[in-house]
């Protein structure tokens, strides 16, 4: 890059060490302070429950991952959004999304969806403007798989 | 035969062990006896995990639900085709499947040397690095994921298969991946083995060449198709979602991409051999960085696969001792790197390569921040982030698009040629594919300019090539040309598509600028275990008229309503349609129309092409080099 011939004493190599330390220190951290603005938070219902997250998330108006599983009977179509709930076994969470689901979407997939928190008349609710299907290699939540168990003995 | 094949693994680890120990004898003798040792055991060792895969596979096809994996992986009634690829639909499978692919290049790799090279010493000291290696994974085989646990009682019946992965993108996603990051391994054996040996020169570049292409090629397409798998099956209509486990992938394809240019930057006088020892030292250590973050479960990832933390503490060791150890090496024997002393005068256009490889280090840079500040932060405070696509497109976008300009820098100094071969073809071509996809922002415009830049350039320097008969260049002018595609492809789909949602009766039409949906019929039906509606519906796009037949369906037993999205791909978009909600006699029919997307794979796959041609050549012709 530089003409190698250009380090012939030991000052000028030591000086030029030293400024492409300080060059790669400030990029990092102008990386990083840009990473901040873009930080997404990610919780699971337990958490977003704990008072303090939940009223910075709403009052900060962010945009937050919330994962977990879809709770089964939850799943409703309605005036072009799909409602449903996501579980962690403890707490739960209303969403509401209107997009395509993706197509493994279904009730017991863990899933994560991105979005914010909002109030709204029937309480809070978790408004996604994405849907991600969790890639898993033991897809079976718990109940399903003590489900399958059940029907394989009959 | 289970019990057979896990013998056999243990066979294949003892020979290896028994490579190791010739090759040092080799080392201290240079007797070719000891180098005849080590194929043999290397050969067997090869025979052995081949014998001993082949077995796990019986063992799926036919249920053998004694075995562990097969339990939890496998079902009576699965197709006999998913039956054969779940042995790589689960952890301990899938490593050895890595283990068998690491066998195989290394397989490989010493006929190729023996072919090539004729220093006894340097061969010795491949044959015990690689040695090395192989038992370091052989262990992790053995006793952290092994692949032969046993069940007893023997259960009636399997756990299945989880049904996402009951598909092509399994069949094809992990191996053609595995063989990029497994080839990387045979460039750190032999740079270490040149480094070991006290001497590095030119010849490491064409050494290692062919390897970094190869493993850079596959990665491209194993990269790709993991893609293209998610595009369909996980989130609709994202082909990319800056996923942790998605970077870490870009990380050694990254750094790979910055050595093939070094490499290209050493062709003529050797000012950057320095470069190429420390970038594939480190192209390694991403490959392995990227499977002990994927295999540890400290990532914070929509892909979550099993976690264990022993595998994860042995796999950062053997990252650390591997990677630190090869730095210690570098460190140790600088003084035998035969660097040029670069009196000669840097040409241009070997300044727009170094800036590229900066360029390429840099976004690399930015990946690699984004995947560990997080796993950082929540090891020191203990909140769970995942970086948000802002961040990616605020530096990783920009940087690309710089580097992509810069990608056509070529040596055309006539101005009038300029003018005549690219210009006025990019100026035509830009304004024939904007009209084609009716664009109408500026920036989009720009976009598509700078893609089809590289595309002209790329088949412009190509047609020069072949016409010297210099096909040496001709797989990386290919890459460029399929990247041009890509960016196309990407550009297309970000920033075109588009979606239309129509009330509709039966009968009923309705018109968006450039799109008429119509719902012709509605029926509606039973099935085995649930109640369908299924809507014919035509979408007309420009002169194009297109029949869909989306369906949705309520499940009798549980309640449970589904959508089933109907999909057409073009080449020029990608269309699908779902039913929404139904309001009397008022149905909702959402359309979605994905542009270029096809573009994204096919460029994808002709960067593949190019750089597995490019390597084939290479491997083929290296003494004539």
């Amino acid at each position: 890059m530089i003409k190698l011939n250009i380090f012939k004493n030991k000052k000028v190599y030591l000086s030029s060490v030293l400024i492409s330390l300080i060059l790669i220190t400030l990029i990092t951290i102008f990386f990083i302070i840009n990473l901040k603005e873009y930080i997404v938070y990610f919780y699971n219902p337990t958490e977003i429950h704990k008072k303090e997250i939940l009223q910075n998330s709403l009052e900060s108006n962010r945009t937050i991952r919330i994962g977990g599983v879809v709770l089964n009977d939850s799943v409703m179509y309605e005036n072009d959004k799909v409602y449903f709930t996501i579980t962690d076994f403890s707490k739960q969470v209303k969403v509401v999304y209107s997009g395509i689901l993706p197509s493994l979407f279904r009730e017991g997939q863990g899933v994560v969806a991105t979005g914010k928190m909002s109030v709204e008349k029937c309480g809070l609710i978790f408004k996604a403007n994405e849907i991600l299907a969790k890639h898993d290699e033991q897809y079976l939540s718990k109940e399903e798989y003590e489900q399958l168990k059940k029907n394989y003995k009959k | 035969m289970v019990e057979l094949a896990h013998i056999l693994l243990i066979l294949s680890f003892a020979f290896s062990n028994f490579q190791f120990v010739s090759s040092l004898f080799c080392i201290r003798t240079n007797d070719v006896n000891y180098l005849k040792y080590c194929y043999i055991s290397n050969s067997v060792t090869f025979f052995c995990v081949s014998i001993s895969f082949l077995i796990l596979i019986y063992s799926f096809v036919s249920s053998d639900f004694s075995v562990k994996i097969v339990f939890e992986n496998s079902h009576y009634l699965m197709p006999n085709i998913y039956k054969f690829f779940a042995v790589w639909g689960n952890h301990e499978g899938s490593m050895f499947l890595w283990v068998w692919v690491l066998n195989l290049t290394g397989f490989i790799l010493w006929i190729w040397l023996e072919r090539n090279n004729s220093d006894i010493k340097f061969k010795s000291y491949v044959m015990s690095i690689q040695a090395l290696i192989y038992m370091i994974f052989f262990i992790y085989l053995l006793f952290l994921s092994n692949p032969f646990s046993r069940l007893f009682p023997v259960p009636m019946q399997g756990n299945d298969l989880n049904p996402l992965l009951q598909d092509i993108g399994l069949i094809l996603h992990p191996p053609i991946l595995y063989i990029g990051y497994v080839g990387v391994s045979s460039i750190y054996i032999l740079v270490i083995a040149s480094l070991f040996n006290n001497h590095i020169d030119y010849k490491l570049n064409n050494l290692i060449r062919p390897w970094a292409l190869l493993s850079w090629s596959f990665l491209t397409l194993g990269i790709a198709l993991g893609s293209w798998w998610a595009y369909y099956e996980l989130g609709w209509g994202g082909f990319w979602f800056w996923d942790p486990v998605e970077n870490i992938s870009l990380m050694p394809w990254l750094i790979l991409g910055a050595l093939l240019h070094t490499i290209l930057l050493n062709r003529k006088d050797n000012k950057f051999q320095k470069w190429v020892v420390i970038l594939s030292i480190g192209s390694f250590g991403f490959s392995l960085f990227g499977s002990f973050l994927v295999r540890s479960g400290i990532l914070n990832s929509i892909h979550s696969f099993s976690s264990d933390p022993l595998r994860g503490i042995y796999l950062m060791g053997i990252f650390f001792v591997l990677i630190a150890g090869g730095y210690l090496l570098y460190a140790v024997k600088y003084n035998y790197i035969f660097n040029n002393s670069g009196e000669k005068q840097t040409k241009f256009l070997d300044k727009v390569l170094i800036l590229k490889v900066l360029l390429i280090l840099t976004i690399l840079f930015v990946v690699v921040i984004a995947t560990v500040y997080p796993i950082f932060l929540e090891f020191l405070t203990g909140y769970k982030i995942s970086v948000g696509t802002g961040y990616f497109e605020t530096t990783f976008v920009p940087l690309s698009i710089f580097i992509l300009i810069i990608m056509g820098f070529i040596t055309i100094y006539n101005f009038k040629k300029f003018i005549y071969y690219i210009l006025i073809p990019l100026i035509l071509s830009t304004i024939y594919v904007c009209w084609l996809l009716d664009v109408k922002s500026f920036i989009v415009v720009c976009g598509i300019a700078i893609s089809l830049w590289v595309c002209i350039t790329a088949l412009y320097n190509l047609k020069d090539k072949i016409r010297k008969k210099s096909f040496f260049a001709i797989g990386g002018l290919i890459s460029h040309f399929g990247a041009g595609v890509l960016a196309l492809g990407i550009t297309g789909t970000t920033t075109l598509s588009k979606d239309y949602i129509a009330n509709v009766k039966v009968g009923e039409s309705k018109k968006f600028d450039e799109v008429i949906v119509s719902l012709e019929k509605l029926h509606t039906g039973v099935e085995n275990n649930y109640n369908f509606l299924k809507a014919e519906v035509k979408v007309k796009i420009k002169d194009k008229k297109y029949l869909f037949y989306p369906e949705k369906r309520k499940f009798s037993n549980r309640g449970m309503v589904t959508v089933e999205t109907a999909i057409k791909h073009t080449l020029l978009y990608d269309v699908m349609v779902a039913i929404g909600n139904i309001d009397g006699e008022k149905i909702m029919i959402k359309v979605y129309k994905k542009s270029m997307v096809t573009w994204i794979w096919i460029g994808a796959f002709i960067m593949f092409l190019g750089g597995f041609i490019s390597s084939l050549y290479r491997l083929r012709n290296r003494k004539k080099q």
